[in-house]
């Protein structure tokens, strides 16, 4: 039975100031006799977050510890090697010679395209190899 | 890089407290901040959701503190309580010197690390971070009943310790 010097609505008036750290001796007693008190007790106490300090400049720190910035890796080049290679394997099947030539001089606008892109991936792979180095 | 500056700028404080209480140690935290962070920034690029940062962070937290038990377990650096109970070591208060005291906080925070890792860590989300049943299920990446099981018998055992802890209280009186 809880004890009847104190009814459950005093107990919970109480439980700040207890969990404060002052001396509560008759809540005590309450909740020794009454779990819903006990209960109502450690949920204010859980609460109450635990008292800690983010270490200065944390963040900092973290940030230091990333990898540098990724580019984009851009599959424009691929995607047009693959273009140009299935292009040409579907005019071979074809057996027309002459649209092959034809159409790959057409083409030849994304052809140096291609070149000029491929030339650019290189180029940043370089930089990215000497800047890891 | 400024983008995740202000992510960690607003989210360290939840890290910082989510791992003292869950490890059951206040200092030497910062090890295991900076980890969930790396953990989070490699994620993020994956991580279409941004209203849910907080519990994909939650997320990491548990599996940082996992890992962390795991590692110490197999250094010996952890002690078992029992066969179903991890702790972290830790040089709190003993349980005679708390009585003494009569801190009701200090003998709870003695109590959550005497229980089991998985008790601590939902009782924590719901109580200290204010998680709702949903979101603590998709934290744990579990069923809603299993949370609301576990959440049940978390309770039921914490408050079987501090009743435990009351009762002597009264009678050292």
């Amino acid at each position: 039975m809880p004890d009847i010097t104190l009814n459950c609505a005093d107990a919970r008036r109480q439980i700040r100031a207890y969990l404060a750290g002052e001396p509560c001796p008759s809540l005590t007693a309450h909740l020794s006799g009454c779990e819903d008190c006990t209960q109502a007790c450690i949920e204010s106490a859980l609460r109450e977050p635990p008292a800690v300090t983010v270490p200065p400049r944390f963040a900092a720190r973290v940030l230091a510890q990333l990898p540098a910035d990724e580019p984009e890796r851009s599959w424009a080049p691929v995607a047009a090697v693959i273009l140009f290679a299935l292009l040409g394997v579907i005019l071979w099947w074809r057996g027309d010679g002459a649209a092959v030539a034809q159409t790959l001089l057409r083409w030849q606008v994304l052809t140096a395209a291609a070149v000029l892109e491929t030339g650019v991936a290189l180029a940043w792979v370089w930089r990215v190899a000497t800047r890891q180095e | 890089m400024e983008d995740f500056a202000a992510i960690i700028e607003q989210h360290q404080d939840r890290v910082f407290r989510t791992l003292a209480r869950l490890t059951g140690e206040r200092d030497g935290q910062e090890d295991l901040a900076q980890e969930v962070f790396l953990r989070l920034h490699r994620a993020l690029p994956h991580f279409r959701n941004r209203a849910k940062v907080s519990t994909f962070l939650y997320r990491i937290i548990v599996n940082v503190v996992n890992d962390e038990w795991r590692r110490r377990q197999s250094s010996r650096r952890m002690v078992a309580i029992d066969e179903d109970t991890q702790v972290l070591v830790h040089p709190g208060a003993g349980p005679e010197e708390l009585l003494e005291q009569h801190d009701f906080q200090a003998a709870l925070a003695e109590a959550m690390r005497q229980l089991p890792l998985g008790d601590r860590t939902i009782l924590t989300l719901h109580y200290q971070e204010g998680r709702k049943y949903e979101e603590i299920a998709a934290i744990l990446d579990v069923p809603l009943g299993t949370v609301k099981t576990n959440l049940f018998r978390a309770r039921e055992r914490l408050r079987g310790m501090m009743g435990e802890w009351i009762s002597k209280c009264r009678i050292s009186r």
